[in-house]
């Protein structure tokens, strides 16, 4: 007993000690987290977050084994059946630890499954659908192929719908038509075995089972483009006649055009916003030059920017030439052997 | 007009500027919003904000209070404007020697709106280095 007491008494004691180092301990830690901090910044820029930093910091200053005080020694893991838990906490210390505080933080285990419904996740999938979304907003993304597939896909699936469809028929007839003609090729199929098996005869029955093949071609191939559409989003697909696929196929192509041009259109357009003039209805942006930088100087052009690109390239002005986009009146000229006119065609 | 732009106000901001926009150039101002020489600067950004904001980003850092980049990108005078697209720093050949940066004020908007689209273009072409259409050395400048 008066061992223990001793113990105890020797325990507050140093905890008392223990206070004023523990003081300077912070401050050191403090400029030494500052000093790594600094550090960290000269070595690269990489800006995580300080969370770990403090994390760090405070293990450092955490309670250690002594602090926590009165612990009892690990004895008998278990007594027969029971199992005995040691009066102390060298497990919890293994898995985490304590701040300067005495609160408890569990360490974070980096590979552990927080969230169980995450497993499920199939992030390649996300990734695809973030993709095609951002190809749908941004159809003017040059490198966004999947946008411009898609597109070519919807003509392809129309003209193979087309291709099937007989004029003023919807698609459900059309497979009405296909389907049946096939199931009565089907019971036919009896028949002309019976007939086959009487009469030996053999080359009508070859022809109507091409045919045959054909239709069911035609069958699967007709609902596998009309599942795509459906697919996409255009749920009317089965209703639409031949003469409506058609019209849809027009418009299609037609809007086609527009997305491809206006891929490239983009700088441009937004350039004509910043030029004072109106935008310029071709790509190219419009050049005009004067040969000299003077204000009663005559002014050549409007030129394209393939043509002026092509002159310099030529030594066509070997002095160089005063140039400023067209349409931009009262904008001061450059000299054309600064201006690279590859940008601007 | 530097409160009417908007500022970045650490490192990670800075980098998420610049990493997150894929279609646009970002232009950066490092300096003070209190400089005189920012105070032009801003000004003229601010002015050609609405007209190219279809294919540029313009933020404004506070160099003493987001300090990470002074050494790296040697923000030492007091207005410095950086041009970015796809996360690739964009050099521009100014005439005056240093590529990386405009190290003082514009006060041509015009002036501005051109360098910004010639950056854009060329940086969109994947080149890393653009000539901006006006030299902008001492012969020139005085």
């Amino acid at each position: 007993m008066a061992s223990k007491r001793e113990k105890r008494q020797r325990k507050v004691a140093f905890a008392e000690e223990v206070d004023i180092p523990d003081k300077k301990s912070k401050e050191t830690d403090f400029t030494h987290q500052t000093e790594e901090r600094k550090s960290r910044f000269k070595a690269k820029h990489s800006l995580d977050s300080d969370e770990e930093d403090d994390i760090d910091t405070i293990q450092q200053s955490g309670l250690d084994d002594e602090d926590l005080g009165a612990q009892e020694e690990t004895t008998i893991a278990n007594d027969g059946d029971i199992k005995l838990t040691p009066f102390n906490l060298e497990e919890e210390m293994e898995d985490g630890y304590f701040d300067a505080h005495g609160n408890y933080y569990e360490k974070a285990d980096p590979n552990a499954i927080q969230d169980t419904w995450l497993e499920g996740v199939d992030w390649a999938k996300i990734e695809e659908q973030r993709q095609w979304k951002e190809g749908a907003m941004a159809a003017s993304d040059k490198d966004e192929e999947g946008d411009a597939e898609e597109v070519v896909d919807k003509v392809a699936i129309y003209q193979q719908i087309l291709n099937i469809l007989k004029p003023g028929e919807t698609v459900v007839k059309a497979l009405a038509r296909l389907g049946s003609s096939r199931s009565m090729s089907a019971s036919e199929r009896l028949k002309q075995k019976k007939k086959k098996k009487s009469t030996g005869e053999t080359t009508e029955t070859d022809k109507s089972s091409a045919d045959k093949e054909e239709e069911r071609k035609n069958v699967d191939a007709l609902t596998g483009c009309a599942d795509q559409l459906v697919a996409i989003g255009d749920y009317s697909v089965y209703e639409d006649t031949y003469e409506k696929i058609k019209y849809k196929l027009h418009k299609e192509e037609e809007a086609r055009k527009p997305v491809d041009m206006f891929s490239d259109d983009v700088p441009s357009t937004s350039k004509g916003e910043t030029s004072s003039g109106p935008p310029p209805l071709s790509d190219e942006v419009m050049w005009e030059y004067r040969l000299k930088n003077e204000e009663d100087e005559e002014i050549h052009g409007p030129f394209s920017s393939t043509q002026m690109k092509e002159w310099t390239e030529n030594d066509h002005f070997p002095e160089g030439v005063w140039v400023r986009k067209a349409n931009s009146a009262n904008a001061q000229f450059y000299s054309s052997k600064r201006i690279d006119f590859d940008l601007y065609s | 007009m530097s409160y009417m732009l908007p500022h970045l106000h650490n490192g990670w901001q800075v980098d998420q500027a610049i990493l997150a926009e894929e279609e646009r150039v970002v232009v950066i101002r490092f300096g003070h919003d209190w400089d005189p020489t920012c105070m032009q600067m801003d000004e003229i950004l601010y002015k050609i904000t609405e007209k190219v904001k279809n294919f540029v980003a313009i933020y404004l850092v506070d160099i003493t209070e987001v300090p990470d980049f002074n050494k790296m990108y040697e923000l030492y005078d007091p207005c410095t404007v950086m041009f970015f697209y796809r996360n690739k720093h964009i050099m521009i050949d100014l005439g005056t020697g240093n590529n990386n940066k405009i190290n003082w004020a514009l006060d041509d908007e015009q002036e501005m709106i051109d360098i910004v689209e010639t950056v854009y273009r060329g940086a969109s072409k994947g080149r890393g280095l653009v000539v901006s259409p006006k030299d902008y050395s001492t012969k020139y400048r005085y």
